[in-house]
């Protein structure tokens, strides 16, 4: 099955190349504030948590902002990527009623526009690092690997999901509270030593805490990711996105049938 | 013997209509202890047809509308998988040509050109030859930069028939694109698409226009209502049709 996926992307990457230079192009062509927005966009929402939770609720520490950017690029990346999976049969009908496609490749792409769009706020993250005189450490080249392990949740997620969105339309709606409610139980806004110890190892049941506080391990507190959890996390996400691929070539012609 | 390109034998193919939730049918259904039905709604669109098609042949498909003909092509072009039955096509290299392309509106023509392109088949350095070609053949000029979204229906029309025919598919699937653009543009489009179906390649084609249908084909597919209602050659089948229409 793997084998057959990593086929078709090599039979297909010139368009998957070419769809993300083009559609990231899209993305910003029509604003005037262009590529500024995708610096813009998570400073400002950012901005909103920090208002909230340390002028506010007079709560959070001096390293707050930089501690909820390292959660919330993730999860935007994540989230934008979900999102338009659970809809993008229906968005590009046209082409897929005129030519075949191994549908993986429609999420497949998107996780990888969006990728760029982490990478870009990165950016901020260095820029931060630089304000608030945190030194760079060797464990920086450790953020490679998480970002392939949260490449491959993405992933795996939203694979599910596509198979899901073509036979419940309700999907995008159910999805946008789902996740909603889910970055708001993810170590996302605070951190996990707010949580009673005896609950916290529900905690480490969800796979953003895990990903979440490694990026911080790395960044704020100069250490390595939890490789542990990681490592399990990985062999999971890996049995969905086997299990994913699986469905979608099972019902790959088939899926335009259904309207 | 003869070699054929496509065997088609007893396939049927359903649409499924998937219906929303409905919570207001839902809640009823459980207070009254009703069955829930099933939440799609399937329709067959093709029902135990069967044909070959030799290789070099140009072969019409004509019926009324919903009769299953473009469902007919893209079960060729496989895009669709039937239900039923079995699609055996000894070639690698089709392309269905229809104007239902998806065109990104937000994006330029230049850039829709590569990702159809890209999508049918062609490999990035054959647009790169064939790029002015197209744009020169759509007449689309200095539109060509502009987003899609800002094209007249008949530009865009014009941008898709223009990519299509300039694949170069063994088998060449055509659904219903005589009628592109205004009179002159369909001068021209109709004299590529008879260059097309000249070359030996295998054609089969849509059409609503007996008189194209009786100029190209060799044989004509008559469908239904999702059934093969007969197969044969053109004139026969046409004067049939024609008959049956002015029922």
């Amino acid at each position: 099955m793997l084998n057959k996926a990593i086929k078709d992307v090599l039979k297909y990457r010139d368009y998957i190349y070419y769809n993300v230079i083009v559609n990231l192009k899209i993305k910003v062509s029509n604003t005037i504030l262009g590529y500024f927005w995708w610096l813009l966009e998570p400073l400002l929402h950012m901005a909103i948590y920090t208002l909230i939770i340390v002028a506010i609720l007079n709560k959070g520490d001096r390293l707050f902002p930089l501690h909820v950017f390292c959660g919330l690029l993730s999860w935007k990346w994540f989230n934008s990527t979900l999102t338009y999976s659970s809809s993008c049969l229906k968005a590009n009908s046209g082409i897929l009623n005129q030519v075949y496609i191994p549908k993986f490749i429609l999420p497949l792409q998107e996780m990888i526009g969006n990728l760029f769009r982490f990478l870009f706020g990165f950016v901020l993250i260095f820029v931060m690092m630089f304000i608030y005189r945190i030194a760079p450490t060797i464990h920086m080249f450790e953020l490679v690997l998480v970002v392939v392990v949260n490449g491959i949740f993405i992933l795996s997620f939203s694979l599910i999901i596509m198979h899901v969105g073509v036979y419940i339309h309700d999907t995008k709606n159910l999805l946008s509270h789902f996740n909603r409610v889910w970055w708001y139980l993810s170590p996302g806004i605070y951190s996990l030593t707010v949580i009673p110890e005896k609950y916290r190892w529900l905690y480490w049941l969800n796979p953003n805490t895990a990903i979440f506080e490694s990026y911080r391990n790395i960044i704020i507190r100069g250490s390595s990711p939890y490789y542990i959890h990681l490592f399990i996390w990985t062999i999971v996400f890996i049995i969905i996105l086997f299990f994913g691929l699986k469905l979608l070539y099972r019902h790959d012609r088939n899926y335009t049938k259904i309207i | 013997m003869e070699e054929f390109i496509v065997q088609v034998e007893n396939i049927s193919l359903n649409y499924r209509f998937v219906k929303s939730l409905n919570l207001k049918d839902w809640f009823i259904n459980m207070v009254l202890r009703k069955n829930q039905g099933t939440r799609m709604k399937v329709y067959q669109a093709l029902k135990n047809v069967t044909f070959n098609v030799k290789k070099g042949s140009v072969v019409g498909v004509i019926g009324e509308n919903g009769a299953g003909k473009s469902t007919l092509l893209r079960v060729l072009a496989k895009v669709y998988s039937v239900d039923q039955g079995s699609v055996v096509i000894n070639t690698d290299s089709i392309s269905l040509l229809s104007l239902a392309a998806g065109f990104k509106s937000d994006l330029s023509g230049i850039e829709n050109i590569y990702i159809n392109g890209l999508l049918l088949g062609l490999s990035k350095q054959q647009i790169d030859e064939k790029l002015n070609e197209i744009i020169e053949f759509s007449e689309i000029g200095e539109f060509i930069e502009n987003p899609i979204r800002t094209y007249s229906s008949g530009m865009r029309s014009k941008l898709a028939f223009s990519i299509a025919c300039h694949v170069d598919p063994e088998l060449l699937l055509i659904d219903e694109v005589f009628s592109v653009g205004d009179a002159r543009f369909r001068k021209k489009s109709s004299a590529r698409i008879k260059e097309l179906i000249r070359s030996d390649r295998t054609v089969i084609m849509v059409s609503h226009s007996d008189d194209i249908i009786e100029e190209l084909c060799d044989e004509v597919i008559w469908l239904d209502k999702g059934e093969l209602k007969a197969i044969g050659e053109t004139k026969k089948i046409l004067k049939e049709y024609q008959k049956y229409s002015n029922r």
